[in-house]
C-alpha cells in the first residue's frame, strides 16, 4: 500500500473500461475517472460543499431486461438440449449483455454543489450506494460547517460576487463539425446499398463485391474514429448515441454471419461459396443487415443535419451593416 | 416560498427544488414527480470576503513583498522564504506559500493535493507484458521495454490512491520470463546446427 495514501473508498462505482468511483479523505471528498492507463481527479472539500442533490430515477427499464435476459436464456437452454449450440451461444452473447447493462442501468442521480460549480458523481447511479455515501458525506460536511437551521433555509441565498471573467458554460466541452460523422453515416447508406444490390443482382461483378468490402471496413474505421472525435464534443447525443448503436451494430451482426456462416458449412457442408451465400437463412440475415444499416445511415445523417440547423445563428453585424 | 437566486435542480428533469423542500427526506420534485433529496449546509448562505488587494509601502523600512516591491509584505513563504502581500499570500495545507512555489512543487509532482490526474504507468506496464505474449512474436520487442518500464517509473508517483506494486512485480516478471524464453530460443536454434 502507498504509505502516504489517506484515502478511504466509498460505496459506489460506475462504467466498465472508463470507471468512476469516490473516495473520501480527511478533509475532502475525490472523485476520480479512472481509464486503463491513467486516473483524473477532482477534489469537493468539506467547507466549500453548499448542497448534495439526490434523484431516484424510474427503475422500469431494468425489470424489462431483466425479463427479456430470462426470456433468451430459456430460449438457449433450449437450443442446447436440442443440439443446436452454436445458436445457443449466439443467444447467450445477448443475454449477458443485457443482463449486464440492466445491472448497471441507473436507478438515481446525484451532484454536488460548490460556489463555482455543480457537478454530477457518475459513480452514484444505484440508490442503495448513493443513500450510503451521501450519509457518510453529510456526517462528514456537519462536522466542518454545522447544520443549517430552518430558519437559516427559509432566508435569501446570497447572490454570488460577480467574477472579473465569466465562467463558460462547458468548459470542458470542444466544437467538432462532424466530419468523420457525415461521412460515416454516408458510408453506412452507400455500404447498404451495394449489399442490397449484390444481394438482388447476385452473382455480380468481382470489383462490386470488393467496393462492398472496402465500405464495410471503413465503416469499422470510421465508426472508432467518430467515437473518438464526439467525446466531450458538442455533438447532439443522439448522434453519439448512433455512433454508438452503429458500433454495437456492427460488432453484433459481424458475430451473428460469422456464427451463421459456421453452423451453414456444418450443416450443409457446401461445396462452393455461392452455395452459402444463396442459402435462404444467409439470404435472409444480409436482407436485415442491408435493412439496418440503411435505417442507421439515413437516421444518422437526419439527426446530424437537425443538429448543424440547430447551431447555426445569424451572421455577426459588421461595421458596414450595422443600419 | 421564496426561490433562491442560487437554484437547486432537480437531476431528472432540471426543476427548481424550492427551498420549503431542502433537507426534507420525502420530497417529490414538481415537474417530473421523481423522489428527490437535496441536502443543504450553511457554505450556500455564507457572504464570501472580497480578496485583499495588499496595501501600499507607507514607510522607508518596511518590507516589500518579493512580487509586487509597492505593496507591503504580511508574511514570508514558508518554502521559499520570500515575503509575500496580501495578494501572493496562499494558504495552502496549513503554511503560506507564494504562487511560484506551488507551480514549482505541482510541475515536479510533488504536490499530490493540487495534481488533476496521474498515469498509471504500472498498468501500462502490466499491459505491455500480457497483451502482445498472446501473439507470442510482439514479445522479443515489447519484453525488455516493459522492464525498461518496470526500472523507470518504479519510484515515480504513481495513482494517489491506495496502490500497492504488485502490478509492476508482476509486469517485471512476465518481462523477465519472456527474454528468458527469447534468449534460450535463440540459444537452441544456434546449438541445433
Amino acid at each position: 500500500m502507498s504509505a502516504k495514501s489517506d484515502y478511504r473508498r466509498l460505496p459506489g462505482r460506475s462504467g466498465l473500461i472508463l470507471r468512476n468511483s469516490l473516495w473520501i479523505a480527511a478533509d475532502h471528498v475525490l472523485r476520480v475517472r479512472g481509464s486503463p492507463f491513467s486516473e483524473s481527479y477532482r477534489r469537493y472539500y468539506f467547507a466549500d460543499i453548499q448542497a448534495i442533490g439526490f434523484t431516484e430515477l424510474p427503475g422500469a427499464i431494468p425489470f424489462y431486461g431483466y425479463t427479456i435476459c430470462a426470456l433468451l436464456l430459456a430460449t438457449a437452454a433450449a437450443l442446447i438440449y436440442t443440439r443446436h449450440p452454436v445458436w445457443a451461444a449466439l443467444c447467450a452473447i445477448p443475454t449477458l449483455t443485457g443482463f449486464y447493462f440492466s445491472w448497471q442501468w441507473p436507478t438515481s442521480a446525484c451532484y454536488v454543489k460548490t460556489s463555482i460549480s455543480a457537478e454530477q458523481l457518475p459513480s452514484l447511479r444505484h440508490r442503495a450506494n448513493a443513500e450510503k455515501t451521501i450519509a457518510i458525506l453529510k456526517a462528514e460536511i456537519e462536522k466542518v460547517q454545522g447544520t443549517a437551521s430552518a430558519e437559516l433555509l427559509l432566508s435569501e441565498v446570497p447572490a454570488p460576487r460577480a467574477t472579473a471573467a465569466p465562467a463558460a458554460a462547458n468548459p470542458g466541452v470542444r466544437h467538432t463539425r462532424g466530419i468523420a460523422h457525415w461521412i460515416l453515416f454516408a458510408d453506412m447508406f452507400a455500404w447498404a446499398v451495394v449489399s442490397a444490390t449484390v444481394l438482388l443482382l447476385r452473382p455480380v461483378p468481382r470489383f462490386v463485391t470488393i467496393f462492398g468490402e472496402i465500405l464495410g471496413i471503413a465503416m469499422l474505421l470510421l465508426i472508432i474514429i467518430a467515437a473518438v472525435q464526439q467525446r466531450r464534443s458538442d455533438l447532439a447525443i443522439a448522434v453519439r448515441r448512433m455512433v454508438y448503436g452503429a458500433l454495437a451494430w456492427y460488432i453484433g451482426s459481424a458475430i451473428t454471419g460469422f456464427g451463421l456462416g459456421i453452423y451453414l458449412v456444418i450443416q450443409l457442408k457446401p461445396t462452393t461459396p455461392m452455395l452459402l451465400n444463396n442459402q435462404p437463412l444467409m439470404r435472409a440475415y444480409e436482407f436485415v443487415n442491408a435493412a439496418a444499416y440503411i435505417v442507421l445511415g439515413c437516421t444518422g445523417l437526419i439527426l446530424l443535419w437537425r443538429h448543424h440547423s440547430s447551431l447555426s445563428t445569424p451572421p455577426a453585424l459588421s461595421p458596414g451593416n450595422r443600419e | 416560498m421564496t426561490q433562491a437566486p442560487e437554484q437547486l435542480s432537480c437531476s431528472k428533469c432540471d426543476a427548481p427544488i424550492p427551498n420549503v423542500d431542502w433537507n426534507r427526506e420525502h420530497a417529490f420534485c414538481m415537474a417530473c414527480r421523481a423522489p428527490v433529496s437535496i441536502l443543504v449546509f450553511p457554505a450556500l448562505y455564507a457572504k464570501s470576503d472580497a480578496a485583499s488587494a495588499g496595501t501600499p509601502v507607507v514607510e522607508a523600512g518596511e518590507s516589500s513583498c518579493f512580487y509586487h516591491p509597492q505593496k507591503r509584505a504580511v508574511v514570508p513563504c514558508d518554502q521559499c522564504g520570500r515575503f509575500l502581500c496580501a495578494l501572493c499570500q496562499v494558504e495552502f495545507l496549513g503554511q503560506n506559500w507564494c504562487p511560484r512555489c506551488i507551480e514549482a512543487g505541482s510541475q515536479k509532482g510533488r504536490l499530490a493535493h493540487l495534481d488533476p490526474s496521474r498515469t498509471l504507468h504500472d498498468n501500462t506496464a502490466l499491459a505491455l507484458a500480457i497483451l502482445p505474449a498472446c501473439l507470442l512474436w510482439p514479445t522479443i520487442i515489447t519484453a525488455p521495454v516493459t522492464l525498461y518500464l518496470v526500472i523507470r517509473y518504479w519510484r515515480a508517483p504513481s495513482s494517489i490512491l491506495p496502490r500497492s506494486k504488485i502490478r509492476f512485480v508482476i509486469a517485471g516478471m512476465l518481462a523477465i520470463l519472456q527474454m528468458v524464453a527469447w534468449i534460450w530460443l535463440v540459444y537452441f536454434l544456434v546449438h541445433r546446427r
